[in-house]
């Protein structure tokens, strides 16, 4: 019948306990709702910064460079034409230079010989065609018709020689005008000569200055385009790894339990921006199932404490039994001061069975993470509460040990708790009745760190299990006494106050777990203070 | 039921309300009640004087019950032995059953159950007790 009656009540407050972890983890996810609504606000912002993903800066670019380079091209073939143009009119004034001087040999050979005046014509017959024919380029580089009517006076002027020298009767008047005229044509076969070299000497100008331009642009265009290609290389290069670092400095600090914004404060967005976005949805997704699992971590620890607390609450409910029936049976008989102390009796073991309960659902609670300076010794005193009634029917003495004006540590109290009862509870599995455990606190080797050993006399870990120790699911307790996620678990909440967790063991001899937490540099909130103090103002 | 003859309990728990409450409850049998919240001076005790029946809690501070009960089986026999314990240890009570506990009663119980158990075990020692309803 009792034991009807001890079940019921047990199932009760399980029930009870379960009810308020249901409502603290649906405070969780309405409080996560309620981030992501903010998520959702932010989001109109986004559009506001411009787009410019990697894609386009490549397209860009390559059209960019490809413009230029087609540009080079279009430059290069452009002096090229130009080269060609100049070589052709070397050319014609090279057949220029070439019947001038024919002309003028043949002139000479007639003015001595008497013959070839028909070949002297026939040249400046094809000099007047090549003149007819390339009217233009001459023209350009000459500047004026003076040069046909040059040829043609010269023309002229051999007409009228061979016309003399076919008059036979030879006079004064005559070789006079012979002579004439033989001047006037050496004279200005003397001028077409030279304005010849100067047609010559010019277009070698020309050339050698379009063959310097050619090579001017073939040069810069060429220094140019690789300058441009390496900019814009560069810059999407510098861009890339410059994001890529940032992604490994973040995975980083994921890994090792920092959880930081992804967002970058470019002023732009592109692809690494949506992939930071989906990252960071994935770190808050992996934040709350690491809650989740953190959560019934938790709430197995409680089930494993459950029974210690149910013996302790047995003890106040117990003495309420007692008193209360001898209260009913002796009633009548009693004095009221014997009443009245056993109604006193009454009260404080509801307030004793109270407290018990209290601290447990205190622990139990899904709290927010609330990181503030905290003394690590009031949380090791604070854990050994929590666990007193199973360390005491597992019938071990804990000997806590915390050395004198330790420094404050930032961290979450709760967190904190179920670390240190992780390992405690760990220790006291592997710990034989009437045997102990010790706990010690005091500086870490290690600058601004404080150390939490605890040590159990056990028998070690053997070598094969200790690289598994800290993964998660891996348990050597039997099937349904242990998860595997305590020390997974501690090691995350542990990451995340930026300390770490080491383990020594040594065979038959017993294992030291060590919980190194950096203290806090943050100064105490001052405004608690400030408040009590007005409070007391007040009063 | 003589006078130099009276049936002697011992009561050990560690909490100091049990002995306190039961105390009267027990008088009511008719029976010589000692209260210790120590171990050691009940203990102490049982070396002294055989009693009749021990009442001890299974889980105290410095010597658990089992121990106790150890004690007094090596001491004398004839005593009945009642362990009281608490919820979660069905196990310690199997093991004082084997140690030779003549019974065991679990937290929370009301009064009257430790007395219909010692009423059994003056029974079984073939002394009858009856409730009375005057204390002495």
């Amino acid at each position: 019948m009792f034991n009807t009656c001890l079940d019921r009540w047990y199932k009760c407050a399980l029930k009870r306990l379960k009810r308020v972890l249901d409502a603290a983890i649906e405070r969780q996810t309405i409080a996560d709702i309620s981030t992501d609504g903010e998520l959702t606000e932010q989001t109109p912002k986004k559009p506001d910064k411009l787009r410019f993903t990697i894609k386009s800066h490549v397209y860009i670019g390559f059209v960019f460079a490809f413009v230029i380079a087609i540009s080079i091209g279009i430059a290069l073939v452009a002096t090229l034409l130009m080269m060609d143009r100049n070589l052709e009119v070397i050319e014609v004034s090279n057949k220029y230079v070439y019947h001038t001087f024919e002309a003028r040999s043949y002139e000479k050979e007639f003015l001595l010989k008497g013959a070839g005046i028909k070949e002297a014509h026939q040249n400046i017959r094809a000099l007047k065609d090549l003149f007819l024919e390339h009217y233009g380029e001459i023209k350009k580089i000459v500047g004026s018709n003076e040069l046909l009517s040059k040829i043609d006076k010269y023309g002229k002027l051999l007409e009228t020689l061979e016309d003399l020298q076919a008059i036979a009767t030879p006079s004064e008047e005559l070789s006079l005008k012979q002579e004439k005229t033989k001047e006037e044509l050496q004279s200005l076969g003397g001028e077409m000569v030279t304005v010849a070299k100067g047609l010559m000497r010019k277009e070698q100008d020309a050339l050698n200055k379009t063959m310097l331009l050619f090579r001017v642009v073939h040069i810069y265009a060429v220094v140019f385009l690789i300058l441009f290609i390496t900019f814009i290389f560069h810059l999407m290069g510098y861009r890339v790894l410059r994001t890529l670092n940032r992604f490994t400095v973040y995975m980083g600090q994921i890994s090792s339990g920092k959880h930081s914004n992804f967002q970058s404060s470019k002023f732009y967005r592109d692809e690494f921006t949506d992939l930071s976005g989906v990252l960071d949805q994935l770190v808050k997704e992996y934040d709350r199932q690491q809650t989740i699992i953190s959560q019934s971590h938790k709430l197995r620890a409680v089930g494993t404490l459950t029974a210690g607390v149910a013996h302790e609450l047995n003890n106040p409910i117990n003495n309420i039994t007692l008193t209360a029936h001898m209260l009913l049976e002796d009633y009548s008989e009693l004095s009221d001061e014997e009443r009245l102390d056993m109604i006193k009796d009454l009260i404080d073991e509801a307030g004793r069975a109270r407290l018990i309960v209290r601290n447990l659902l205190d622990f139990a609670r899904e709290s927010e993470s609330i990181m503030e300076p905290i003394a690590i010794g009031d949380v090791l005193e604070e854990t050994l509460k929590i666990s007193g009634s199973q360390v005491k029917l597992a019938g071990v003495n804990i000997e806590l040990k915390v050395a004198p004006n330790l420094p404050r540590i930032h961290g979450d109290k709760h967190q904190l708790q179920q670390v240190f009862l992780n390992l405690l509870l760990n220790a006291l599995d592997v710990t034989l009745k009437g045997g102990h455990l010790k706990v010690e606190v005091s500086m870490a080797d290690e600058d601004n760190f404080v150390a939490v050993k605890v040590t159990d006399f056990g028998q070690g870990i053997p070598d094969h299990i200790l690289h598994h120790i800290f993964d998660p699911f891996f348990t050597t307790k039997t099937k349904g006494k242990g998860t595997g996620l305590g020390l997974s678990v501690s090691q995350g909440i542990i990451a995340k106050h930026g300390g770490h967790i080491t383990v020594s063991t040594k065979q038959k001899r017993g294992t030291t777990f060590t919980v190194k937490l950096p203290i806090t540099t943050i100064p105490a909130d001052l405004s608690r203070y400030s408040e009590t103090q007005t409070l007391l103002d007040n009063k | 039921m003589m006078i130099d003859n009276k049936f002697e309990v011992l009561l050990l728990d560690d909490e100091p309300i049990v002995g306190k409450r039961l105390k009267p409850a027990l008088l009511k049998l008719g029976c010589e009640v000692e209260v210790f919240e120590s171990p050691q001076k009940a203990i102490k005790r049982i070396n002294e004087k055989e009693f009749d029946v021990v009442v001890t809690d299974i889980r105290m501070d410095e010597i658990d019950g089992i121990e106790v009960l150890e004690h007094v089986m090596n001491k004398s026999r004839r005593t009945k032995v009642i362990m009281i314990t608490g919820y979660a240890m069905m196990e310690l009570a199997r093991q004082a059953m084997e140690k030779g506990a003549f019974d065991f009663i679990a937290k929370p119980f009301k009064p009257e159950d430790l007395r219909m158990v010692i009423i059994k075990a003056a029974e079984a020692q073939g002394v009858k007790l009856t409730l009375s309803q005057e204390p002495h």
